[in-house]
């Protein structure tokens, strides 16, 4: 080896080494200094803000947002029973066949195991669906998993509200 | 030389950190597949049997149902239906199974055509169900199932 590279190698390992000791250092002591529950709290942050952006892009037919916010390998089951993949569902905001003339989605609950994130809700927006008005409530299951340092919305599926107790459809009914 | 040792650098990175190397995976691993469809294979068993205890064992504790009618479920409840018998198989068709593996989360979606009881109503429209289930304690537990009557009249 040249004697001019042993500079830059000594500079590349310091370099190397200090970034490992760093995302390591910083991984345990933010790991002990942040309890779970704190945790939680903004896993659940970080969720609901992704959850605020593709509302924003389902209301103005924005694929692209959604194209980044879904996964390549999404299951999206729709409150008729139909499963839809990634490019299916993309393709209905992109066609204008799926309208919301108001919207309203929220009530969510979550349950998280590291990083997967079950997040349930309400949506009562009235939305046209390929001609079809739906104003009755559905209650929704998304799953997120951390993929490559990003929460990506895995999979979805929608069910309509037909049988209630009272109390249940308080977030939409207010 | 450097090419080599700057390599190993990584390498030794990937062992310090290996969150940072350890990429999570959608490819379907045929192995996780069957150890889900085994859970799967003796959840079924034990809905049709009222197998409180297999039951009990498969259902995470914070496990989230949604069931065809919109109704939110806990634990508790799901299993209090089974063990009441007010949620009771006539007869039982459940397959056309497709899988998404991220790591140890499983998403499964699946078709359900059998014919159910709940609650004094038969029911026997098909349905399309998504599970997820996630290895907690060396164990798949299901943490989420949701349930959608298929081409609902009423939608």
């Amino acid at each position: 080896m040249s004697t001019s590279r042993i500079p830059f190698v000594r500079m590349l390992r310091c370099l190397v080494v200090w970034s490992a000791l760093t995302a390591t250092l910083s991984g345990v002591l933010g790991a002990q200094e942040q309890p779970a529950a704190s945790q939680d709290a903004e896993i659940e942050k970080e969720i609901l803000s992704i959850e605020a952006l593709k509302n924003d892009a389902m209301q103005k037919g924005e694929t692209k947002v959604l194209e980044e916010i879904y996964s390549d390998s999404l299951i999206f089951v729709n409150s008729r029973g139909k499963l839809l993949t990634k490019q299916d569902r993309v393709k209905e905001f992109a066609s204008g066949n799926v309208k919301y003339s108001s919207f309203r989605q929220g009530d969510y609950r979550f349950h998280l195991y590291g990083n997967t994130a079950v997040v349930t809700g309400l949506a009562c927006s009235v939305v046209d669906h390929h001609g079809r008005v739906n104003q009755t409530p559905r209650r929704f299951t998304s799953v997120y998993v951390k993929l490559a340092g990003h929460w990506r919305f895995v999979a979805h599926q929608a069910t309509l509200v037909t049988d209630s107790k009272p109390g249940d459809l308080q977030y939409c009914n207010n | 030389m450097l090419a080599g040792r700057i390599l190993r650098m990584i390498g030794l990175i990937a062992l310090v950190c290996p969150g940072m190397a350890k990429a999570q995976s959608d490819v379907p691993s045929r192995a996780i597949q069957q150890e889900v469809l085994k859970t799967e294979a003796a959840r079924d068993e034990a809905m049709q049997k009222a197998d409180m205890a297999v039951l009990n064992r498969i259902y995470a504790d914070n496990v989230v149902i949604v069931n065809t009618r919109g109704v939110h479920l806990t634990k508790a409840q799901r299993l209090a239906d089974f063990q009441s018998g007010d949620l009771k198989f006539l007869s039982f068709d459940q397959g056309d199974y497709s899988f998404h593996i991220y790591g140890e989360t499983v998403v499964l979606n699946g078709r359900a055509n059998s014919a159910v009881q709940f609650h004094g109503k038969v029911n026997r429209v098909p349905r399309k169900f998504t599970l997820t289930y996630i290895k907690l304690d060396g164990e798949w537990r299901l943490v989420a199932q949701s349930e959608t009557l298929i081409d609902q009249p009423s939608n």
